[in-house]
């Protein structure tokens, strides 16, 4: 008779705090009359910030609320016990914002209505569809990824969103299309790093036409059955679990089909550390850190890193004629 | 003695304004060779030259002063410092030192 041992890093859906407890938390303290006491002493190293905003928009004001949760579709699950929905909304990296972990509270400030996406490059015809028309047009579903940092942590979420071939499919890419170029928005007004106008901004990434068609590539619209948090990637963001995760840009406004592969934004900065493929692969470390291991958000454990970040057997095949590519970097 | 402690000290501080001052001329001569290729001139920012001399290192700096130190100190202070040109940035400190604690040092 089978047995699953659960491993004392699993934690159940039911140990994660709900999002109502989270965003109270603060609220609750000052009741008690402690929040003074320990809201006082980083107060000191504030000055200069904004009024702390809620962590996450409250679910009813998002236009496309009601449209979550959407039903999970089994075959993408992982055994790997969901992360706790506190950790992954608050512990993020959107460069954007800055390098900092208080992104959760800087990325506030992104306005998530009216949010319009372009699609052009080498299609049929170009198009601009607003986000809420496009939601309208695709199959939502849920979807449950492990998430691969580069920077050696780790996180399984249930992404809600659609598939990008869906996308690829309403785009209608020329033949001759061989890659899909991702942006994110431009808005230094809101996006202070914008400001440091030396770096090649707007982010982009990019994808081999056969990557972006691939079963596994997700655009993502929510997390935890609601509106995707902006600190996340709101409204909308790819999710390819196979790369690590800065491969998997946020807040997109364009999809651009191209026959020439794009110079991916951290690519451009820093090549030799993080390339154009950005495959996981626990055997090729960064230059300044190992890749063998990864923290589980949440648990303070780390757990072996697996080739593909264990999505080996559905995605190797796209590297078979690839071996000369830097594909691990 | 004391009088020797305050020489050496001026000395120092004259020296790190002639040190500033030429890079604060290399900088100028960067924004003239930028400014000749482009068949324009602009203004440079300090922040645009340490990219491109060493985009890793400014990345890192980036990281650890927002990471272990305190956002508020890479954006604004230290961001905004990378806006300005680096000429003006380093020039102006140093002609400043020099002029003062250079001739004190000549008295």
């Amino acid at each position: 008779m089978p047995f699953k041992r659960r491993r004392d890093w699993e934690l159940p859906e039911s140990a994660a705090t709900d999002e109502t407890t989270y965003l109270n938390r603060r609220r609750i303290l000052a009741g008690l009359g402690l929040g003074g006491a320990i809201l006082a002493a980083p107060a000191v190293f504030r000055m200069g910030e904004e009024p702390e905003p809620e962590v996450a928009a409250p679910a009813e004001i998002d236009p496309s609320a009601g449209l979550y949760p959407v039903q999970r579709n089994p075959a993408y699950t992982v055994e790997r016990a969901l992360t706790a929905e506190s950790e992954a909304v608050t512990y993020n990296n959107f460069y954007e914002f800055g390098s900092h972990k208080n992104i959760h509270r800087a990325a506030q400030k992104l306005p998530l209505r009216p949010w319009e996406v372009r699609i052009d490059g080498m299609v049929e015809k170009p198009f601009t569809i607003a986000f809420d028309d496009l939601l309208k047009k695709m199959p939502l579903e849920e979807r449950v990824y492990r998430h691969r940092c580069v920077e050696a942590w780790a996180m399984t979420v249930p992404w809600s969103g659609f598939p990008l071939r869906a996308l690829v499919d309403l785009a209608r890419p020329l033949g001759s299309a061989k890659f899909l170029a991702m942006e994110t928005f431009e808005n230094p007004e809101v996006a202070p790093g914008q400001n440091q106008r030396w770096y090649p901004w707007p982010y982009l990434e990019g994808l081999a036409i056969d990557e972006a068609t691939h079963d596994l590539a997700f655009i993502a619209t929510g997390l935890y059955g609601k509106p995707m948090p902006k600190q996340n990637g709101a409204p909308l963001r790819l999710a390819v679990p196979w790369k690590y995760g800065f491969k998997s840009v946020k807040s997109l406004v364009r999809f651009h089909f191209t026959e020439k592969r794009p110079v991916s934004f951290w690519e451009e900065l820093q090549g030799r550390e993080y390339g154009f493929w950005a495959n996981v692969n626990p055997k090729v470390p960064h230059p300044r850190w190992s890749q063998a291991t990864e923290r589980l958000l949440g648990t303070g454990k780390r757990v072996p890193t697996r080739i593909y970040n264990g999505y080996g057997e559905f995605v190797s095949s796209l590297y078979t004629d690839r071996k000369d590519e830097r594909l691990f970097m | 003695m004391a009088a020797r402690t305050r020489h050496r000290s001026f000395r120092i501080l004259a020296w790190l304004g002639a040190v500033l001052t030429v890079a604060a001329v290399l900088a100028l001569l960067y924004e003239l060779t930028v400014a000749l290729q482009a068949g324009e001139w602009r203004i440079v920012p300090a922040g645009e030259i340490w990219f491109t001399l060493h985009t890793a290192s400014l990345n890192l700096v980036q990281a650890i002063v927002q990471r272990y130190l305190h956002p508020f100190l890479w954006d604004p202070v230290i961001a905004g410092f990378l806006q300005w040109p680096l000429w003006a940035s380093f020039g102006g400190p140093g002609i400043a030192l020099m002029t003062i604690f250079g001739s004190r040092r000549a008295r």
